[in-house]
């Protein structure tokens, strides 16, 4: 049997193959924008005319970027709005806050329901669950008549309190199933939270990439049964768990940020084959950099997502969705990120991009703003005959051309000091964000292991991770296609919230232990009927509490196993002081602990493939270098070694300064920092002992 | 000459501390928020944090206000003249406008020095809106307030922590002044706690970088963003413009105020003289020259230097002249809790002046006021006292290539709105509707964007309204051929046969059990010509009831 992992991406879909042994087999192929279906039935078509043995598929598991493409590119469900009256504006009126103070020609995301397909219906519920007015059915009917009139394909029903009292919602649903098929989202069902404007906008996220997902997954089916093929689909989640077509076409914004999240779980298991449980993935590729967070080998979760934000991010920039989505800092910084020195004399990197095309000025394709790989490639960090598996031949003279025109002239500098000027501004660009993701939530970057991918990630890891204080870097052998590979090894997820508003300060234990039970039970019936044994289903619960008077909450896990008394409930307000305490720098141990929201993950373990050793070479490390060639660090000039990946073996070492080249990727050793070849592997650079 | 100027400056170092400092300012800011108490900061985030020089100047911010942008440097800057005490671990706050060159009561400021080896190196400040400060009303904003001995607790300089160590006797001051003592210290406290965070950012600079080399650094960082500025200022032709405009009163008198602006660019500088401009008048709109300057920069930044990098370097071009004791600078004891409804208007003759010049660059009128509507009492059980804070936006202004925004902050206004759900959780009030008015914006080829509408049920008897609005008499302007916005409106019991229209600055009115007071915030004015608008936009509008 095989399992089959793969990945549509912007530029490439990629896919990973794994048997009973363990063996893997990869390929990647270009992705087909406009029916990414065609890119993964031939990309699955080559896979098994590659796999002589044409064994069986147990399995497929999919990430992909058609919700989020749904948004970005405004390919959104035609809807209609049913909602409690007086209130059919929330929607649009949203926070009313923007980030981008000083700009008078701001615009915002356009609304996801115009105006004249949110409709009010009378009825009102208060935040205890009260019913202040009953709810109008007659009004419904009207308003499903008017929608169905307009040819909407969904329809989302949003009222205020819906999180207390989900009745009216329940019922209005019913009302709609007696009138027509559509699609239906009640704001309650997707999000169980106050704060309506983000509850709203969490329903129609999901509404708004319905139909395209749903079309995806079903072209996605009907080309697996024209091939026969049986096995089923699974789609990775933002959670970073998988789940079966079946619910996503439900929720079909569980998978807005399903490939990144596909490359951080495939960092978790690179640190459990290294027996790393800290670990800090950097993913740095042609337009930006991304970075977050795996503590105690758990990835880290963010529940304030916003969608099509771009890069600025931050409240009140997208579309939010209430769900939790694997925490990733992402900037604009990526090896095409364009350079450019301002009135003032200020150097800029980013965010603008050169792309793939026409790309860096080394490109030769027409490109000559100067780009990071135009300077990384000046600086010898690259080899201008391998650049992407030797399919691009970079030219050194373009790129000191660029440099020299675009900033060393302006700022009367050499150009290798303005090529190392633009790598360290680009690299402090990314330590921040690396900062953001670790000291900036209270965690000591000297104890956490970076793990570096992306086209970009190794040239410039080491630097970042001695400035971060990581003691140690490792650059995975499966770098090139880190998310497809990732697939593979994530486990099923199902994430359950249930709020507790205007609870005691100390809520009864008995009330506790039946909530959490009811989501746990809940989702290990569901995973178990997906056909997982008892034994690889388990539940992970945890609180969200705040100090009674905040307004924002921290995630505390509850102890393992839950004891559901007296205890357990003083022993999660120690907890939270100690991570406010973290967090925010300061805690307040006499004050009340408040319980705002339960919370339940439910996993289903997935076996992990045990892949082959790599054997040490025979070969003397000094008989595979490839060649030698000028590299600069610090104002320094070096004659570096150059080697080959895949002539690497188990055990090897060697000391910067030094360049590893592989298809995809390079890998830039700075001098005193040495590497080791692990028995996976994998590339671990020491850094902390070679200051 | 200090030795600091011998140093060479490289600008890529230069770059990398300015976004280490950014960096750094966020970091604070983020702080703040997430451990902060009250719904004016956790919801509504009216707050800022920044980091200065030992001289007091503001070198990186994280205003989520413009407004706040800038402010926090003349009162440090004062202190630090005067000779002002500073020990390592100290924490000052205050909040005084006359005495500390502070802004409103209501904002306190938290400064904490850097110090390295016996040396103060930077400071790092926060601004934070206090959901009260004592005085007159609950959330104090006392319409009716003629000195501002009504507006609140007025603090001096005084040190929160010594060394180190909380001051008790100042907090319990605090506590006993203010009707929400347990919000008002947990957000002192979440200050404090930013500040910390800004303290560790600046001592790893200057372990990397070194005392001396890092001072120069910042001079060079505040004198980059003049440079830019400057350069800025130099592009637009030398020009003398006139703008006026009016507030419609300050609540005690009827008379209108007038603003008046004489604005000069000349080379790479620029004067705004407010000649002309109303006498300090009884109510509290009066705005010291401090909030003026704040305001003038920012309608500058707005129109000319929206990517430069914003510190106490942006200020050395500009040359603010106001005639003593106008509204624009206020002496003692005139009140100045709602200055910034004056302010909005500044930003308006701002805005009416440049259009002479760069009418490409700016917006027609906007809503131009905060709309603030607080309502407060007693809890009938355990007699605490609550205050509800309310504040709200209106329509942008039409703009040279689209229209306003619908209902969205602007300007020097930059709130979020608190969500109902929460509203209603925390308070016994029950909101009725939230909603954009059609037909409140302009008409313009791009038409100004719509205001919007709040009502608020208090559901005990015995909460006492107050409102500090204004544009319910002057509408915000139509710019090139587009027509005024609407009005605003403050409107008790709508539909119904108890309506009544309030005064916009209203104190203390009692309202009943089950009374609704309904918000209707002012729409922008249009720009160009409505004849020129596009035929599909008209549609638009109508299909979506935007216009009727």
């Amino acid at each position: 049997m095989v399992r089959i992992g793969i990945d549509i991406g912007g530029t490439f879909t990629d896919l990973c193959l794994v048997n009973d042994e363990g063996r893997t087999y990869n390929t990647k192929l270009l992705t087909t924008p406009e029916d990414p279906a065609e890119g993964f039935l031939e990309i699955l078509r080559r896979a098994f005319e590659a796999d002589a043995e044409h064994q069986a598929v147990a399995q497929i598991v999919h990430a992909t970027t058609v919700a989020t493409n749904s948004i970005l590119e405004s390919r959104t469900a035609r809807m209609g709005m049913i909602t409690t009256a007086g209130f059919r504006d929330v929607l649009e009126i949203g926070r009313h806050f923007r980030r981008d103070l000083y700009n008078l020609f701001l615009q915002k995301p356009p609304v996801l329901v115009p105006r004249q397909r949110r409709l009010e219906v009378n009825q009102r519920v208060q935040y205890d669950g009260q019913v202040v007015r009953p709810l109008d059915r007659r009004e419904v009917e009207a308003a499903v008549d008017k929608l169905l009139a307009d040819d909407v394909q969904v329809i989302l029903i949003c009222y205020l309190h819906s999180y207390a009292h989900p009745q009216h919602e329940l019922e209005t649903a019913r009302i709609i199933c007696r009138h027509c098929d559509l699609p239906v989202v009640m704001s309650h069902a997707v999000c169980r939270e106050h704060r309506e404007y983000e509850r709203f906008s969490t329903a129609a996220v999901h509404g708004a990439v319905m139909p395209r997902v749903r079309g995806y997954l079903r072209n996605i089916e009907e080309g697996l049964q024209r091939r026969e093929v049986a096995a089923p689909v699974v789609v990775m989640q933002s959670n970073g768990g998988m789940a079966p077509a079946r619910t996503v076409q439900e929720q079909p914004g569980l998978i807005v940020e399903s490939g990144p999240a596909a490359g951080v779980i495939a960092a978790v298991e690179i640190g459990r084959r290294l027996d790393v449980d800290r670990l800090i993935p950097f993913d740095m590729g042609g337009t930006t950099a991304k970075a977050t967070l795996i503590r105690e080998g758990r990835i880290t979760l963010n529940r304030d997502f916003e969608v099509g934000s771009g890069l600025q991010g931050g409240f009140g920039t997208g579309y939010p969705i209430r769900m939790p989505v694997v925490d990733l800092v992402e900037i604009g910084t990526g090896g095409g990120s364009l350079v450019s020195v301002d009135e003032a004399g200020h150097l800029h990197v980013g965010p603008q991009s050169a792309g793939a095309d026409p790309g860096p000025a080394c490109y030769g394709r027409g490109g000559n703003g100067a780009t990071i790989t135009d300077a990384n490639l000046i600086l010898g960090r690259l080899s201008s005959e391998h650049f992407a598996g030797g399919q691009i031949r970079l030219l050194v003279d373009a790129a000191r051309e660029a440099i020299e025109e675009g900033v060393a002239r302006p700022l009367s500098m050499t150009v290798e000091s303005a090529a190392e000027g633009i790598v360290a501004l680009a690299n402090a660009q990314m330590v921040q964000a690396l900062q953001l993701v670790s000291v900036q939530r209270g965690l000591d970057p000297r104890q956490y292991v970076m793990v570096a991918f992306g086209g970009a990630g190794p040239m410039h890891a080491a630097e970042l991770a001695r400035e971060l204080g990581c003691p140690r870097v490792i650059i995975p052998p499966e770098a090139g296609v880190q998310s497809a590979w990732g697939l593979l090894v994530a486990d099923a997820r199902r994430d359950f919230g249930d709020a507790i508003p205007n609870q005691p300060i100390d809520p009864d234990p008995a009330l506790l232990r039946e909530r959490y039970m009811a989501m746990a039970e809940g989702g290990q019936e569901e995973l178990r009927a997906e056909g997982f044994s008892e034994q690889a289903v388990y539940s992970q619960l945890s609180v969200d509490a705040r100090y009674a008077g905040q307004g924002y909450e921290l995630t505390v896990s509850l102890p393992e196993p839950p004891s559901f008394d007296q205890a357990m409930i003083t022993r999660i307000a120690e907890l939270f002081h100690e991570e406010h305490l973290r967090r925010y720098g300061r805690s307040d141990p006499q004050a009340a602990v408040e319980w705002v929201t339960l919370r339940a993950s439910v996993i289903g373990r997935v076996p992990r493939p045990q892949p082959p050793e790599v054997l040490a070479r025979r070969e003397p490390l000094e008989q595979r270098i490839l060649k030698r060639q000028p590299m600069v660090w610090s104002g320094q000039s070096f004659d570096a070694t150059v080697y080959e990946r895949d002539r690497l073996g188990h055990g090897d070492r060697f000391t910067g300064p030094a360049l590893v080249l592989q298809t995809d990727a390079s890998l830039a050793v700075p001098p005193g920092v040495t590497a080791l070849v692990e028995p996976t592997g994998d590339i671990l650079l020491n850094i902390r002992d070679n200051p | 000459m200090t030795d600091e100027t011998q140093i060479r400056l490289d600008p890529i170092t230069l770059e990398l501390v300015r976004c280490r400092l950014v960096a750094g300012a966020q970091q604070m800011a983020a702080t703040l928020w997430k451990s902060s108490f009250s719904t004016v900061i956790r919801e509504v985030l009216d707050y800022s944090t920044a980091i200065f020089d030992a001289q007091g100047r503001m070198v990186a911010q994280s205003a989520q206000l413009p407004f706040q942008m800038m402010t926090m440097s003349a009162p440090l800057t004062q202190l630090i003249k005067g000779g002002y005490p500073w020990q390592a671990g100290d924490v000052v706050l205050l909040n005084d406008p006359y005495a500390c060159c502070a802004q409103h009561l209501p904002d306190f400021m938290t400064f904490r020095p850097v110090f390295s080896c016996g040396e103060c190196v930077a400071f790092c400040g926060a601004v934070a809106h206090m959901i009260d400060t004592g005085g007159g009303a609950p959330g104090s904003y006392l319409a009716s307030a003629t000195q501002i001995f009504q507006e609140g607790l007025r603090l001096p300089a005084v040190k929160i922590s010594r060394q180190g160590e909380e001051n008790r006797e100042i907090l319990d001051l605090i506590a006993l002044n203010v009707r929400e003592p347990v919000k008002v210290l947990g957000d002192i406290a979440a200050m404090i706690a930013s500040t910390c965070v800004g303290e560790q950012v600046v001592q790893e600079l200057i372990e990397q970088y070194g005392t001396r080399r890092l001072r120069a650094t910042l001079d060079g960082i505040l004198d980059g963003s003049e440079r830019q500025f400057r350069h800025r200022l130099s592009q637009v032709p030398d020009c003398a413009c006139h703008a006026v405009d009016h507030l419609d009163d300050d609540g005690i008198s009827d008379d209108p105020i007038r603003i008046e602006l004489h604005l000069t660019f000349d080379g790479d500088g620029v004067t705004a003289d407010f000649t002309g401009t109303s006498p300090q008048v009884q109510g509290p709109v009066n705005a010291t020259s401090e909030m003026t300057c704040t305001t003038v920069n920012y309608a500058l930044m707005a129109v000319l230097g929206r990517d430069i990098s914003k510190n106490d370097g942006c200020r050395r071009p500009v040359d603010v002249i106001v005639p003593p004791r106008t509204v624009l600078s206020a002496q003692s004891p005139a009140p100045v809790a709602s200055r910034v409804t004056v302010c909005h208007r500044v930003v308006d003759t701002m805005l009416q002046a440049m259009a002479t010049v760069v009418p490409h660059r700016v917006m027609a009128g906007y809503y131009g006021v905060s709309n603030i509507c607080n309502i407060g009492g007693h809890d009938p059980e355990s007699g605490e006292p609550w205050v509800h804070f309310e504040i709200e936006v209106g329509g942008w202004g039409g703009r040279p290539d689209s229209d306003g925004l619908d209902a969205f902050s602007a300007h020097i206004h930059n709130i979020a709105n608190t969500p109902i759900e929460v509203v209603e959780s925390t308070q016994r009030l029950r909101v009725e509707r939230y909603e954009m008015i059609p037909d409140s914006g302009g008409a313009g080829q791009y038409r100004g964007g719509l205001g919007l509408r709040r009502d608020i049920r208090v559901l005990m008897g015995g909460a006492s309204l107050n409102l500090l609005g204004d544009h319910c008499k002057f509408a915000p302007q139509g710019l090139l051929g587009g027509t005024d916005g609407a009005t605003g409106r403050y409107v008790l019991n709508p539909d119904t046969e108890h309506e009544r229209v309030l005064p916009a600055k209203l104190s203390n009115y009692l309202m009943q059990n089950g009374d609704v007071i309904s918000m209707q915030t002012p729409g922008g004015g249009g720009f160009g010509d409505p004849e020129k608008r596009d035929p599909q936009a008209i549609v638009r509008d109508r299909e979506e009831g935007k216009v009727t």
